[in-house]
């Protein structure tokens, strides 16, 4: 049995830390020997949720911890980010990015998490702020993968 | 400088040389894009080659770098790595942009 592979990493939610989250989060995924790993949705994903965290959650002044955590299974990337910020509230839907006016500038992040990430959970525990989502495997490579068994 | 620059005929070459556009670089970069592009001739080609992440937040820097040219001014993509590209693709800015596969192709396009 090899051990799924996995990352946890935590950092004070600032955008600087959070790209060395990131960075750490590259280095995992470039040696991973998993051909049909989502890495770049995964890439995409870890950072609107890093980011998102530390631009709303905490104060600037006094920004907290942010944790991230990944496993690899069979379906794709498991993950939860946890932090002790204020309540997210309702979870935006991010809606499809307006085009038809002035060009938006900003709005993107729920937009690509939505699109790339499945099982988007959000829930408040203990003071806690906690995402859970998966990256699932690209459908055709899951689809290639179900005819040959 | 996040970005480097380079005149050729009526065409700037604006050449990112961070690896990231990310969050922590965002505003930066657009303020960087200003001084880069200030008396820039009608087209300008960003040159993304080197750049292996962009974030929702670069994203929002590109398009304001491109707003901030004014009418009568353009801004085309070159070089486009596989993560960056599927960031454009899914925000459906690739359809905002013109892009090129790399800046030679930028500069010697296939005729429409």
């Amino acid at each position: 049995m090899h051990r799924a592979p996995q990352l946890e990493r935590s950092c004070t939610a600032t955008f600087e830390e959070v790209r060395r989250v990131l960075i750490a989060l590259d280095r995992f995924l470039d040696n991973l020997e998993d051909s049909t790993a989502p890495a770049d949705d995964l890439r995409i994903v870890a950072g609107e949720v890093l980011n998102n965290v530390a631009e709303h959650a905490y104060d600037s002044c006094a920004a907290g911890p942010v944790r991230f955590r990944c496993i690899l299974r069979p379906k794709g990337f498991l993950c939860r980010v946890e932090d002790q910020g204020r309540a997210l509230g309702d979870m935006p839907e991010g809606e499809t990015p307006d085009l038809s006016g002035p060009l938006p500038e900003g709005g993107f992040g729920w937009f690509l998490i939505h699109q790339l990430a499945q099982g988007v959970h959000y829930r408040r525990r203990g003071g806690r702020n906690q995402l859970n989502f998966t990256i699932p495997r690209i459908a055709a490579e899951i689809t290639g993968a179900s005819k040959g068994s | 400088m996040s970005v480097a620059t380079q005149d050729s005929g009526q065409t700037r070459i604006v050449t990112v040389t961070e690896p990231r556009i990310d969050a922590a670089l965002a505003i930066r970069f657009k303020d960087d894009m200003r001084t880069a592009t200030k008396d820039a001739p009608e087209r300008v080609v960003l040159d993304l080659a080197g750049v292996e992440f962009v974030d929702s937040s670069g994203l929002g820097a590109i398009v304001g770098s491109m707003k901030q040219l004014g009418a009568g001014r353009r801004l085309d993509l070159a070089g486009l790595t596989p993560l960056v590209e599927k960031v454009f693709r899914l925000t459906r800015m690739d359809a905002v942009f013109r892009i090129f596969p790399s800046v030679d192709v930028a500069m010697n396009p296939e005729p429409d």
